[in-house]
């Protein structure tokens, strides 16, 4: 049996929309602004998910914009909806891409869903071109002595590796990457609670569908010592003489 | 999956002013620099929104309290 997994689930959807993650593509914007991707620039989606922001980068950005996911079922939804989107099933651990060969890479509330973070960090580095920009958008605990027991509760998403601010900028940087910038956009997470509010009935009812195995009244107490909020960070692959 | 917003008792309400039976609506409600599109009992006529007691201690209360932040 396949273990549940929400961010696959057309519920999940029906809030989020397509991009399945808080504010849709306001961060996405914010992040080709601030690092001043230009149009035929090439980048890579890690986690595309449905492909919405693949589609976005190509559409509005005017970037060449190529597509990975481990999820099979959301590849074979996004194939659908965005048939002429590149597409392609992939770990972050292991990118099936040549060193040194892109612009930017986006990873957009995926890091923390991730099993090892470090990992994929240093295969960004990997894949990008000097200087090049890593654009992470993610949950973060704003009070980090919360975050070791959110980690051992058994919740299949994105909430378990929720880490502090210092501990993701730190990983970052161990991996390759020198710090642009870090914004705090919790309002987008706050917005998108509401909009599960009144699309589930409440945030409890919300927690027993996305954390079937979890007990609800631990996850919440949990949550309530994490403080989670949301964040856009941007950063470039540490270039030339510093590689 | 979705919690229905409009519950059928809401439909029995009548606008005072248009003599018209409420009906369930798009509307936008706004909040904290937030907005919000759900389903409403609504007047066809001059447009007034009815929240019940229900809705309003429920989850309009859980949201105003996620929105600031307590």
């Amino acid at each position: 049996m396949e273990a549940f997994r929400p961010y696959e689930s057309p519920e999940l959807r029906a809030v989020t929309g397509r991009t399945l993650r808080p504010g849709g593509f306001t961060l996405t914007g914010r992040a080709v602004e601030v690092c001043h991707l230009m149009s035929g620039a090439t980048v890579l989606d890690m986690g595309c998910g449905l492909g919405a922001t693949v589609n976005r980068l190509e559409t509005t950005h005017g970037l060449n914009a190529l597509g990975l996911d481990a999820s099979r079922h959301l590849l074979h939804d996004g194939k659908m909806i965005y048939p002429s989107a590149s597409l392609m099933a992939g770990l972050a651990q292991q990118l099936p891409v040549k060193e040194k060969s892109l612009d930017g890479v986006f990873c957009e509330c995926v890091l923390s869903l991730l099993d090892n973070p470090g990992l994929a960090l240093s295969e960004f580095a990997r894949i990008l071109k000097p200087e090049g920009w890593l654009v992470i958008t993610d949950l973060y605990a704003k009070r980090p002595e919360g975050v070791f027991t959110l980690q051992h509760l058994p919740v299949n998403s994105c909430l378990k590796g929720t880490k502090s601010r210092q501990e993701i900028v730190r990983t970052v940087k161990e991996n390759g990457f020198e710090l642009f910038l870090w914004e705090d956009h919790s309002q987008l997470l706050k917005q998108m609670a509401a909009e599960i509010v009144f699309e589930f009935g409440s945030m409890h009812e919300f927690w027993k569908f996305f954390a079937p195995y979890c007990e609800v009244t631990d996850l919440e107490c949990s949550l309530g010592q994490v403080r989670p909020g949301y964040y856009l960070m941007a950063a470039r692959k540490k270039g030339g003489l510093n590689e | 999956m979705k919690n229905q917003t409009v519950k059928p008792e809401d439909l029995k309400w009548r606008c005072h002013k248009c003599h018209m039976n409420l009906v369930a609506d798009k509307v936008t409600v706004a909040y904290l620099g937030n907005r919000f599109v759900t389903d409403l009992p609504k007047c066809p006529g001059c447009g007034k929104v009815y929240i019940s007691e229900d809705l309003a201690t429920g989850k309009i209360a859980e949201v105003e309290q996620l929105l600031e932040d307590k």
